[in-house]
C-alpha cells in the first residue's frame, strides 16, 4: 500500500472520529454495537468478519472472521481498546484454525493445516465506538502438519518420510479496520 | 498511559522464531542370507550382510534450517528369527570409525524382533551428513538350509529447532 492511500485511510478514520462527522451520534454505554471487520494478518491471511462491543465493555471488541490463506479458515477473538482517544494502544488477542492447503506453483507440494494464537500489541486510530483502524505486532503461536512430504526431498529407494508435525512461535503483523453501528 | 508498558515487551520479542519440527525417516532392506555350506548345515555360522543407508541428503538439507536432534525409536527385524543366537550391527562411513548400533545375544525363545541400539541417534548424525552410510549386519545362527530372508526396519525421528532473534 502507498504512502498516499495510508494517508487517505487515516484522513477518513480521523474524519469519521470528529464530532462534526456526518455520522455522529451520541455514544450511551448500554448500547450492544455490532459491525464487519477486515484485517490482513499473518498468519491468517485476509479476514472478513462481524465484530460487536457489549453494553457496559465497550474497551472489549468481540470479533469472529472467515479467513482466507491459500485456503479457508476461520478466527476469533478479542482486541482490548481501553482509551477512547483517536490515537490508542491496543491488545489484540485471536485464535483461529487454517485449513490445508498446498504450496502454488510447487509439483507434489506438500500440504498444511494449522491452528493458531495471536498475541499482538499495536495503535488504533479513529474513533473508539464506530470507525477504528489497526497497526498491529507481536507474536504467533503455531501448532499443525505437513503431510505429503515426500516430494521435498530426494529420497534412496526404501526410505520414506512420515507427516511432520511443527509448533512454536513466530513474529505476526496484522493491518485492520473495524466499523460498529 | 499506564497500558503502554504492558504492550512494549511485546513490541520486543516480536521478530522471535521459536520452532520445532518433527518428523520420522523409515528405511527399509530386505536383507538375505546365504544357505551354509553343506559342511555347515546345522551348525551355529556367521554370516553378514551390507545395506545401505543414504540420507546424507536429507539430514543435510534439514541441518540448513536448524539444529537437528535424532532419536532411533525402532529398529527392527521382521521375519523368522528363531535360528539367531547372535546379531551385531554396526554403522560404517567413509572417514569416521565404525559404530556399533547393535552386539546382543538372542534368545530362541524371544519373540522381541526389536533390538535397542548402544548409541545415541545424535552420535549417528554426523555419519548421516556426512556420506551414505553402511549397514553392516552379522547373525550368528543355525541358518536354514534354504539361507534366511529378514527384513531390517530403521525409525529414525528427526526433531528439527529453528531459533532466531
Amino acid at each position: 500500500m502507498s504512502m498516499k492511500k495510508i494517508f487517505v485511510a487515516f484522513s477518513v478514520a480521523s474524519a469519521l472520529s470528529s464530532p462534526t462527522a456526518a455520522f455522529a451520534r451520541e455514544d450511551s454505554p448500554d448500547q450492544l454495537r455490532l459491525g464487519p471487520t477486515f484485517d490482513l494478518a499473518t498468519p491468517s491471511g485476509a479476514a472478513f468478519g462481524v465484530g460487536a462491543e457489549l453494553p457496559f465493555m465497550h474497551f472489549l471488541k468481540w470479533n469472529v472472521s472467515a479467513t482466507y490463506l491459500l485456503s479457508p479458515g476461520i478466527k476469533g477473538g478479542v482486541l482490548i481498546d481501553p482509551i477512547r482517544f483517536p490515537v490508542a494502544p491496543v491488545l489484540d488477542l485471536d485464535i483461529g484454525y487454517q485449513s490445508t492447503f498446498s504450496i502454488p506453483g510447487m509439483n507434489n507440494s506438500p500440504s498444511t493445516s494449522f491452528s493458531y494464537e495471536d498475541v499482538r500489541a499495536g495503535l488504533a486510530f479513529g474513533r473508539r465506538d464506530f470507525v477504528r483502524l489497526f497497526v498491529l505486532g507481536g507474536e504467533t503461536h503455531l501448532d499443525g502438519n505437513a503431510s505429503n512430504l515426500t516430494g521435498t526431498f530426494t529420497l534412496p529407494a526404501g526410505v520414506s518420510v512420515s507427516n511432520a508435525h511443527f509448533s512454536g512461535w513466530a513474529p505476526s503483523v496484522k493491518l485492520g479496520i473495524s466499523v460498529l453501528f | 498511559m499506564k497500558f503502554l508498558p504492558m504492550i512494549l515487551p511485546l513490541f520486543l520479542i516480536a521478530g522471535c522464531v521459536d520452532m520445532t519440527a518433527e518428523t520420522s525417516l523409515v528405511e527399509e532392506n530386505q536383507l538375505s542370507f546365504p544357505a551354509p555350506p553343506a559342511a555347515a548345515a546345522g551348525l551355529p555360522v556367521s554370516v553378514d550382510q551390507i545395506a545401505t543407508l543414504d540420507i546424507a541428503n536429507v539430514v543435510d538439507e534439514l541441518q540448513t534450517h536448524g539444529e537437528l536432534h535424532l532419536v532411533v525409536s525402532q529398529n527392527s527385524l521382521q521375519g523368522d528369527i528363531s535360528f539367531l543366537n547372535h546379531i551385531e550391527l554396526d554403522l560404517t562411513s567413509p572417514g569416521f570409525p565404525d559404530l556399533v548400533l547393535v552386539d546382543t545375544d538372542v534368545s530362541s525363545s524371544s519373540t522381541n524382533n526389536n533390538f535397542p541400539l548402544l548409541v545415541s541417534g545424535d552420535q549417528m548424525l554426523p555419519m548421516l551428513a556426512a556420506n551414505p552410510c553402511g549397514l553392516y549386519f552379522t547373525i550368528t545362527g543355525t541358518i536354514p538350509t534354504d539361507g534366511a530372508s529378514l527384513v531390517s526396519t530403521l525409525v529414525l525421528n528427526v526433531s528439527e529447532e529453528v531459533r532466531s532473534l
